[in-house]
């Protein structure tokens, strides 16, 4: 009983569930289409002989970490600036509001058509698509700073400058976060649809050429790896969070049914 | 043991603050304050305060008693220099307020609002002396004469969501004190506790007082609390246009007696000011 309980708690049962329940489902389907998972392990086998396997998780997660690092990086400052001054959150928040709802894959041909075919054009779509939202949640949080912590800076003696260093930046770190974790999981999908479009490497590119030959285990590969990618990132980043930041109040809010 | 130069114990004496003689710390005269909301067209206009005249004195513990939304806060808001008055005079040491200064220190009544959840109870506290550049040494000095002194010793290294209401008003005031203020300004901030606390905390607050000499305005809307606590006691008039209406002197001696004749005397006659028909007119 013990044993099951921990097995729960990590996810050991629901991964253990998930693979029967896909072995159940496959076996009574065309395998052509859906193949088992020990299939979709031979596929995975190949694609590691071949070499391919690795090189197209590290181009996607190269591609994914540049842009998203150069979006948060560019973002952080934007939205502390969009947060703090009001007249400048009047002045961009229609942008923001507009831009939000055009897809960051829908801007890959322009991309393409400005930024080249290589690498350039893919990491400014992660970019782009790793902006708003870290825009828009530091922006927010700046905004929701309780007056009285400004306040108590105030009449403690700090500057405005102090205030920002010492009090806004410190009290936006969870919202950032928030942004930055969003982030993460829009980039993965830009950065799928940008190389099934126009790669010759990548996660995407894999899922994408391997309709081609009907290989459907390697389409499964993929997306296995995706989930994968995302999931490990996120844990990463979680990590991260509950070591480096945890007396910005991050651990607590950062995972659900706990 | 009497910390408040009485006259004779047990009895009232109401007066108007023009009676005292010493120069006063903050001089309020003809005071107002108005908020607009809406714009254009839509714009209403609402006068909080109203002609406020008022005078504290250096060292005294004075408490402002009012009902809830009668503009307690929006008062203590503009003595702490964090709005201006729209009408009127408010002068601290005889100086006109301008901004926030560190002599006036605020205690608000939400320190989950106030106090900065990312620093421990000691970096709370040492938050206003690093601000002004103060080196690690002479902070924990002074930090650890505070700590003592509001009763978190043991506690220095809990931040504040790990502490208890009480804990963090003690995390709050223990802050304003380092800072080493002239005025405090406490807004409620006994208002949120549960009933042994505060009576807890109302000790602590008469006894921090009598030790640091500081002059403190408490603003409460609790009559025991009011007559438990300080000196003079200004009430409040309903809002609109409200206005300290009336100033009644507590020279009760410390520790003062709930139970006792005298304190019900000078609470009973606090309440018959509020139940008064007359008062929702004044
Ligand atoms: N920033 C503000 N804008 C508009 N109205 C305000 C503002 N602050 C306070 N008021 C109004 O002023 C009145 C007094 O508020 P407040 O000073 O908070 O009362 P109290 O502290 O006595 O409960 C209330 O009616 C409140 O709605
Ligand atoms: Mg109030």
């Amino acid at each position: 009983m013990r044993y099951v309980r921990k097995g729960l708690q990590m996810g050991i049962v629901s991964w253990l569930l998930f693979l029967v329940l896909w072995q159940l489902f496959a076996m009574n389907s065309n395998q052509d289409y859906f193949p088992t998972p020990v299939q979709t392990l031979h596929g995975a086998i190949e694609l590691i002989a071949d070499n391919s396997l690795f090189t197209y998780v590290f181009i996607s997660f190269k591609r994914v970490l540049l842009g998203w690092l150069l979006g948060s990086l560019l973002g952080i400052p934007a939205g502390l600036l969009i947060g703090r001054f009001k007249w400048l959150r009047q002045l961009v928040e229609p942008y923001l509001n507009f831009f939000r709802f055009i897809p960051a894959l829908a801007f890959i041909t322009l991309f393409i058509l400005w930024f080249g075919i290589g690498e350039q054009s893919k990491v400014i779509l992660i970019m782009y698509a790793t902006l708003f939202i870290v825009i828009l949640n530091t922006a927010a949080g700046v905004v929701n700073v309780e007056d009285d912590k400004i306040r108590s800076a105030r009449s403690l003696g700090a500057s405005e400058r102090q205030i920002l260093i010492h009090v806004i930046i410190p009290a936006v770190v969870p919202a950032f976060f928030n942004g930055v974790r969003l982030a993460m999981g829009n980039s993965f999908m830009a950065i799928v649809g940008a190389e099934m479009i126009a790669a010759n490497e990548g996660v995407g590119y894999l899922i994408w050429t391997s309709r081609l030959y009907s290989k459907t285990d390697w389409i499964f590969v993929g997306l296995l790896l995706l989930g994968l990618m995302g999931f490990i990132g996120d844990q990463l980043l979680r990590w991260l969070g509950k070591t480096s930041l945890k007396r910005y109040g991050i651990a607590k809010e950062t995972r659900f049914g706990r | 043991m009497s910390y408040y130069p009485l006259i004779s114990s047990g009895t009232i004496i109401e007066g108007s603050p023009e009676e005292n003689v010493q120069s006063p710390i903050i001089s309020i005269r003809q005071l107002g304050k108005s908020f607009q909301s809406g714009a254009g067209k839509n714009a209403v206009r609402y006068q909080v305060l109203k002609d406020v005249d008022l005078n504290i004195n250096k060292g005294e513990f004075f408490i402002l008693l009012g009902p809830s939304g009668c503009g307690k806060s929006t008062l203590l808001n503009l003595i702490a220099g964090f709005e201006k008055q729209t009408e009127g005079e408010l002068l601290v040491d005889g100086q006109a307020i301008e901004r926030p200064g560190k002599e006036r220190a605020m205690v608000f009544q939400h320190p989950d609002a106030s106090l900065f959840p990312w620093l421990n109870v000691r970096e709370n506290i040492e938050f206003g002396l690093r601000m002004q550049g103060m080196k690690k040494g002479e902070r924990k000095a002074i930090s650890d004469r505070y700590i003592e002194l509001a009763g978190l010793t043991g506690h220095e290294r809990k931040f504040p969501r790990e502490l208890s209401g009480g804990m963090k008003q003690r995390v709050q005031i223990a802050r304003v004190l380092a800072n080493e203020p002239d005025i405090l300004l406490m807004d409620e901030p006994l208002g949120a506790l549960d009933a042994f606390t505060r009576r807890v905390m109302q000790e602590e607050l008469v006894r921090i007082w009598s030790e640091t000499k500081k002059t403190i305005i408490f603003v409460t809307h609790d009559i025991q609390e009011a007559v438990l606590l300080g000196g003079r006691i200004g009430i409040m008039s309903i809002g609109p246009d409200s206005r300290v209406f009336e100033i009644m002197d507590n020279r009760l001696e410390y520790p003062r007696d709930l139970t006792s004749r005298e304190f019900n005397l000078i609470q009973k006659k606090l309440q018959g000011i509020f139940q008064d028909d007359l008062y929702f007119h004044l």
